[in-house]
This record gives C-alpha cells, sequence and structure tokens, in this order.
C-alpha cells in the first residue's frame, strides 16, 4: 500500500481545463492527480507543466464547478496506470478505466503505464497473417494484417460506425 | 568539474529548464533525473539553461539532479556499425530489450574487433590518414584514421589483435586514438575540398536514373501524399544502389515498415558482392512512438555516420523517411519553447533548418585525399498532398532532384508513380556529360526525346478523352503508342520481380534506345504508308516484358527481342 498522498489547498487559478495548484514537492511531468471538491465529487487530472513548485495540470472532466479555495489536489506519484487482466474483456469502461457497466473495477493483474513504451524496431516481426473479417472488399482488396493498423477513413453521413462495429464482430482473432 | 548544485525546475514534456549548472554551453549533453536521461541544451539565460530531453520525461519532478557532461551530443563512430540498428542517438538497439523504458538504453558494444596497424611508430601522420583497418562481415575495410584535428608522430600503434570500439589502438601526437571516435553530431566533418565533376548514382530504378538521374554527393527529395509509395521507393533504392553504405533514417516512420525493410536487407544479396544487403547498411530508426526529441537528432545523426564512412573513402548515402517528422519535431519543440510561430506553426529556422541538412550532402576530397561522397535522398510527407506545404516547398529549394510522387499514378498501379511531368533533375545536363565521357553517346538524347514524346502523349490523352483515340491523325496515333511503350515498357519497374525489381545501367540504356528505334520504326512505316490502325495490331507485347523476362542487367537479350520486334513490324503492308 503507498502512503496516503500530501492534499495540496493552495490552488492558485482555474482557467478552461487547466487548474494551476503551488507548493508541491516531487511532482513528476505528466503525473495523474485527483482533485477533490469540498462540495463533494472527484476530478481526475494529469500535469502538464511543472515549474518550480507550480503544477498545471489538466482535468479531464472539465473545471466547472471548481472553486480555488475549495478544492484539494492529491499526486498519484506516477504518469497513469492501469491494472490489466483477462476480467477487462466483457465490460464496458470509460476511457480511464473506469466500470460504467455498474460492474467492480479490476483490483487484481499486474499495474502498467498507460501511455506504454516504445516497442524496439529491432525486436519487431514483419507483420504477415491476415485478419479475416469477413468483409469481401476488405479481405480480398484491402486485407487487414495482424499487428498493421488501418483507419477508416469516413465523413459525415457515412456509416463508418456500422463498418467499424462489424469488423469488431466478424475479425478472426486469436484464442 | 562539479555539478551538485544543478538541478531541474521546470518539466514541460520534452522541454526541461536546469539551474545551476556549470560552465554549459548550447548543444552540451546534459545527463537529467535518476535515470540520467539524454538530453540537449538549447539555450542559456544567466544561471538557467533550457534542454530538449530524447527520452520520455514522465515523472521527472522539479528539484531532480542534472549533470552536464561538458560535451555536446556526440555519435559514436566506429567499427560495429554496419549492419546495426540504432536508435537516434546512435545507441544499439540490438542489445537493448523488446520495449524500450527511458534511460535504459546504453551505449554499449561489447564486440572486439581485429586490427590490422597501416602505420610504424615514428611515422609522421596528419589527420585522415590511415592508420590501421579492421575488416568488418562481408570483407568491407572499415578504415580506421587519423581523427581530424590532430597530427604529429605516431608515438604507438597496437600490434595486429582484436580490440574493443574504446579501447587505445594507437598514440599520435601524444593523445590516445581509440577505435571509435567521439563526434559531435551537429558538426559536419571537415573535408579538403569540394568536387565538382558528377558521377550519376545508379539507384537501379529505370525512371530515375533514366530521367531523373541524381549525382554523387548530390540531394535528392521525394515528395509524395499519403499512399503513393515514398517508403517502397526509398526501400528500393536502399537495397540496389551501387553505393558502398548505405545509412538508413526512419524518422518518425513506422515500426513494422523498418522490421519490413530489416527483414529484407536480411534476406537480399548485394547482386554486385553477392553478399547480404544488410552488411553494406546502418540502420537509424526512430519510429513514430519513440522520443520525439531524438527523432529530431537522428537526421544529423546519420548524416554523421555518413560523413565518417565518406571520410574512409566511400561512397555513402543517407536515405531519410521522413523529413516532414524531423520538421514536427522541431515544431513540437518550438512550440513548447514558445518561439513565434511562422508558416503552419513551424519556427522561421525550419529553412534554414532544411538547408543546412541538405548542404552536408557532396563528392568531396577527403582529408586523407580520398574520394568519398554523401548523397542525402530524403521524402517529404506533405499533408493531404499539399506540396505548397513548407517543408515540401523549402525542399524543393534546396536538393538537386525531386521525384515528385503521383497520385493518380499510384492508383493505377503503375510503380514507381514518379512522375515525369511535376519531377526535375539539377543534375541530368552534368550527368549527360558523365554518360558521354563514359561511352554512352545516346542517353542525353535518349532522355530529352523520351520526355519529349511523354510530355506530347500527356497533351494528347487530354484530346482523347473528348473525341477518341481514332479521331487523332495518324502521326498522334503513333505518338501515345510510343509514350505507351516507354511507360509501359520502361518507366514501370516490378519490385516483386526478380530481373526488374533492380535494372543494371546497361539494360537501362538498352531498354529506352530500342524503345525509341521502335518508335522511329513504326513514324517510318507512316511515311511508306502503312496506316496507324495496322500499326496498332502488331503485337508488342514481348518488348514491353522484356524488362521482366531478361537479366538484371542483360542488353543484348533487350536488343534481340527488339530487333525481333521491329522486323515484325517491317512486315506490315
Amino acid at each position: 500500500m503507498r502512503d496516503a498522498p500530501i492534499e495540496y489547498t493552495d490552488v492558485v487559478a482555474v482557467e478552461g481545463p487547466l487548474v494551476t495548484v503551488r507548493g508541491v514537492r516531487d511532482v513528476g511531468w505528466d503525473e495523474a492527480a485527483r482533485v477533490r471538491l469540498t462540495s463533494g465529487g472527484q476530478r481526475h487530472g494529469v500535469v502538464l507543466d511543472v515549474n518550480g513548485d507550480v503544477a498545471v495540470l489538466q482535468i479531464y472532466e472539465g473545471t466547472s464547478g471548481i472553486s480555488p479555495t475549495e478544492t484539494s489536489v492529491a499526486f498519484e506519484g506516477s504518469p497513469a496506470r492501469i491494472r490489466v487482466s483477462p476480467a477487462w474483456l466483457g465490460r464496458v469502461w470509460n476511457g480511464r478505466g473506469d466500470p460504467l457497466d455498474g460492474g467492480p473495477p479490476v483490483l487484481a493483474g499486474p499495474e502498467r503505464e498507460v501511455t506504454g513504451f516504445p516497442l524496439n524496431p529491432a525486436a519487431r516481426l514483419t507483420p504477415a497473417e491476415p485478419v479475416l473479417t469477413g468483409i469481401a472488399a476488405i479481405d480480398m482488396m484491402t486485407t487487414l494484417v495482424r499487428g498493421q493498423k488501418l483507419p477508416v477513413f469516413s465523413v459525415g453521413g457515412l456509416p463508418h460506425l456500422e463498418l467499424a462495429a462489424q469488423i469488431a464482430a466478424q475479425a478472426h482473432v486469436g484464442e | 568539474m562539479s555539478d551538485d548544485a544543478a538541478r531541474v525546475v521546470r518539466i514541460n514534456g520534452s522541454l526541461v529548464e536546469i539551474e545551476a549548472l556549470d560552465r554549459v554551453s548550447v548543444f552540451d549533453l546534459v545527463e537529467v533525473g535518476d535515470l540520467a536521461l539524454a538530453a540537449e541544451v538549447t539555450a542559456v539565460h544567466g544561471t538557467r539553461a533550457t534542454a530538449e530531453v530524447h527520452e520520455y520525461t514522465g515523472g521527472l519532478t522539479s528539484g531532480a539532479r542534472a549533470r552536464s557532461r561538458g560535451h555536446p551530443l556526440s555519435a559514436s563512430l566506429g567499427p560495429g556499425l554496419l549492419g546495426g540498428v540504432f536508435d537516434g542517438l546512435l545507441r544499439p538497439l540490438a542489445a537493448a530489450e523488446d520495449l524500450l523504458h527511458p534511460g535504459a538504453t546504453r551505449d554499449h558494444d561489447a564486440r572486439r574487433f581485429r586490427f590490422a596497424p597501416r602505420v610504424r611508430e615514428g611515422d609522421s601522420v596528419a589527420p585522415g590518414d590511415l592508420l590501421g583497418i579492421v575488416t568488418e562481415g562481408g570483407g568491407f575495410e572499415h578504415r580506421v584514421l587519423v581523427p581530424p584535428g590532430r597530427t604529429g608522430t605516431v608515438g604507438w600503434i597496437a600490434t595486429d589483435d582484436r580490440f574493443g570500439v574504446r579501447d587505445r589502438v594507437a598514440i599520435v601526437g601524444g593523445a590516445d586514438v581509440s577505435l571509435a571516435q567521439q563526434w559531435p553530431i551537429r558538426v559536419a566533418r571537415p573535408f579538403r575540398a569540394r568536387l565538382v565533376q558528377a558521377a550519376p548514382l545508379q539507384t537501379g530504378q529505370r525512371i530515375l536514373d533514366l530521367l531523373y538521374p541524381v549525382a554523387r554527393g548530390s540531394t535528392a527529395a521525394v515528395p509524395g501524399g499519403f499512399g503513393t509509395g515514398k517508403t517502397m521507393l526509398l526501400q528500393q533504392i536502399a537495397k540496389w544502389c551501387d553505393a558502398d553504405v548505405i545509412i538508413y533514417v526512419g524518422c518518425g516512420e513506422r515500426g513494422n515498415e523498418m522490421a519490413d525493410v530489416l527483414e529484407d536487407l536480411y534476406r537480399l544479396e548485394d547482386p554486385r558482392s553477392g553478399r547480404p544487403l544488410l552488411e553494406r547498411t546502418v540502420i537509424i530508426a526512430n519510429t513514430s512512438n519513440m522520443p520525439m526529441m531524438a527523432r529530431e537528432a537522428s537526421v544529423y545523426t546519420g548524416m554523421t555516420v555518413a560523413e565518417y564512412f565518406r571520410d574512409m573513402g566511400y561512397e555513402a548515402v543517407v536515405i531519410a523517411d521522413s523529413t516532414s517528422r524531423w520538421a514536427e519535431a522541431i515544431r513540437e519543440f518550438a512550440s513548447r519553447t514558445g518561439e513565434l510561430p511562422a508558416e503552419e506553426g513551424y519556427p522561421a529556422s525550419l529553412a534554414s533548418s532544411l538547408a543546412a541538412f541538405y548542404e552536408r550532402a557532396g563528392r568531396v576530397e577527403t582529408l586523407g585525399g580520398l574520394i568519398g561522397s554523401v548523397t542525402v535522398i530524403a521524402s517529404t510527407s506533405p499533408p493531404g498532398g499539399d506540396f505548397t506545404e513548407p517543408v515540401t516547398a523549402h525542399t524543393q529549394r534546396f536538393v538537386r532532384t525531386f521525384w515528385t510522387l503521383d497520385h493518380d499514378l499510384a492508383y493505377a498501379r503503375h510503380y514507381p508513380a514518379v512522375s515525369w511531368h511535376g519531377s526535375f533533375s539539377r543534375d541530368a545536363d552534368l550527368l549527360g556529360l558523365w554518360h558521354t565521357d563514359h561511352g554512352d553517346q545516346r542517353w542525353a538524347q535518349s532522355r530529352a526525346r523520351a520526355l519529349t514524346l511523354l510530355a506530347e502523349a500527356d497533351r494528347l490523352e487530354s484530346l482523347v478523352a473528348l473525341v477518341g483515340a481514332n479521331a487523332l491523325p495518324d502521326r498522334e496515333r503513333v505518338v501515345l503508342l510510343g509514350a505507351g511503350l516507354i511507360r509501359d515498357g520502361v518507366l514501370q519497374q516490378s519490385a516483386l520481380s526478380e530481373h526488374d525489381a533492380f535494372c543494371g545501367p546497361l539494360k537501362q540504356a538498352a531498354l529506352l534506345e530500342a524503345t525509341l528505334d521502335v518508335y522511329d520504326t513504326c513514324l517510318g512505316l507512316l511515311d511508306r504508308g502503312v496506316s496507324a490502325a495496322v500499326i496498332e495490331e502488331c503485337d508488342l507485347r514481348a518488348l514491353i516484358r522484356a524488362r521482366d523476362t531478361v537479366g538484371f542487367d542483360d542488353a543484348d537479350a533487350v536488343r534481340t527481342i527488339a530487333d525481333a520486334a521491329r522486323r515484325d513490324l517491317e512486315d506490315l503492308r
């Protein structure tokens, strides 16, 4: 267990999505933070800039209702991490990995940095295996290759979401 | 030097500000944080230095330690570079882990190389003189030279033995010379004189060598919108061009493409030496998710490595894919430092940065009196295919040769999709003289005729779209036929074909000349009263397929096929 983090209350500015807090110590760039409102409720943020003892945070949920005098900020000690495990499968999550389906969060499994680390180019294998999507135009003409990434270019009004959902539903994946 | 007081005070992504660094100068290498992340000083204001960090700075705190290394960011140049894969700071990736954690990649090569001395103790030597030779994989002669700025007598020279890259192999003028030398990547290595005589770099791609050639020591740019085959063309050049050393800088491009090029180079043989192509290649990989600022450094690192081999008297080629990603790294950092944005947010210094990069190319007499060259071939990726965007527009001013990739050709499956009306080569006239001097009297003339024919056909094509080919006069119909033969039989090339992926210079010239001869024969038939409709019926497919059916440099076989085609034509009534 980590020690309970220090809560900083010297919020000097709130502007757009940014919250500036003063008097911080040992706060790293890109570190995750939680902002607690005295009125109740919690927001999440990330450190965009550290200058001496001043840190600038971007708040994911927006800053509406945040007052400099009634807010405290606690830093998590590292860039955002999540626990990874097969328990993620079959569930619905928000962008930060909190459950949206009323189920429990993932509590077991190794922690991993959300930003990830670059894969060593010398350690890569050439992608060569097709991912069969069951959509003839893709499989025959513009085959999806395992390990590659192919965006679906679209404009408003076209059924890109249906196509993406169809690929997700039908694509041939490993065990 | 004591740097105990130096502390990081500000972190904003790849930008850090450091207080109280001792005797720091711009472009000095600084290590920051517990992980000793490599950073480079870009500005100094009073006691505060601004630096760009070449690794991910997540978790770096205000108050972290910093230490100046007291020298600029340098590349370690020595045996072991060929056949290797390195990051933007020239740290070997083969020895690194599968996931690149910040601070974990170390500049370390434990291999030992056999050094054979070529001087004796007491000899007087000057910069660029040969001290000894290391024979690398494939018999490559790696020449260990007296470093620039070092003159004197050889106080001691190692005997024939195996050494690590950091080991001392000689003492010159009282100072040690190790197998590997350090050289600051942003400083061009010195040479004695630039040479003016041009010699062609044979890329093995016909449209390039025949119509838009690049000279050794010159510069070429390949702009191309998304999906037009930039990377494919550059990889083909990396594989087949007749240079001694290729430095392939994968700059902000996809990691899977690097894996692809690595595998190909390992598998393919050099048609000249019969050895794996990898043995003449240095790969510098800074893929799109590797640290942004190391990408900014990677093109300079690649250039420095090329100059190092140039100084040994070799023909080196730097292939940079893509300079747009490099420019984006410059833009990202400039916006963090608050520099005034100019065109499309790039800093005002973009043009001079590009110019300075291309200016390091050249064919020179080295300090040791050898002839060597650095040729630069770089791609730009104009967003939306807009060639007026700053990186492409400035690049066009600075390069000698410009190979425009055409969207329509690419989607018509015409490979390489190099446009014959949007490209140029400022070296073509000089290289025409070179071909004349080297026994090919027809090269310049054939090039001019082919370009004229293609331009005329392009003009006619728009007419044909309106009125149909049958409505054209006979002579114009034969022009279309001739241009079609050049497009399909000469300019198109299959990267997947054993005989056609790479085309030798003799076969190239023979194909173009044979096609022009066949075209002349058709014009002659018109004069004899044969109608264009009859000529169009003649089966010339063997000629079009000749590029694929005959060996990679078999000019005689091309001529035999063309002669047969001309006999068939002569029989027409």
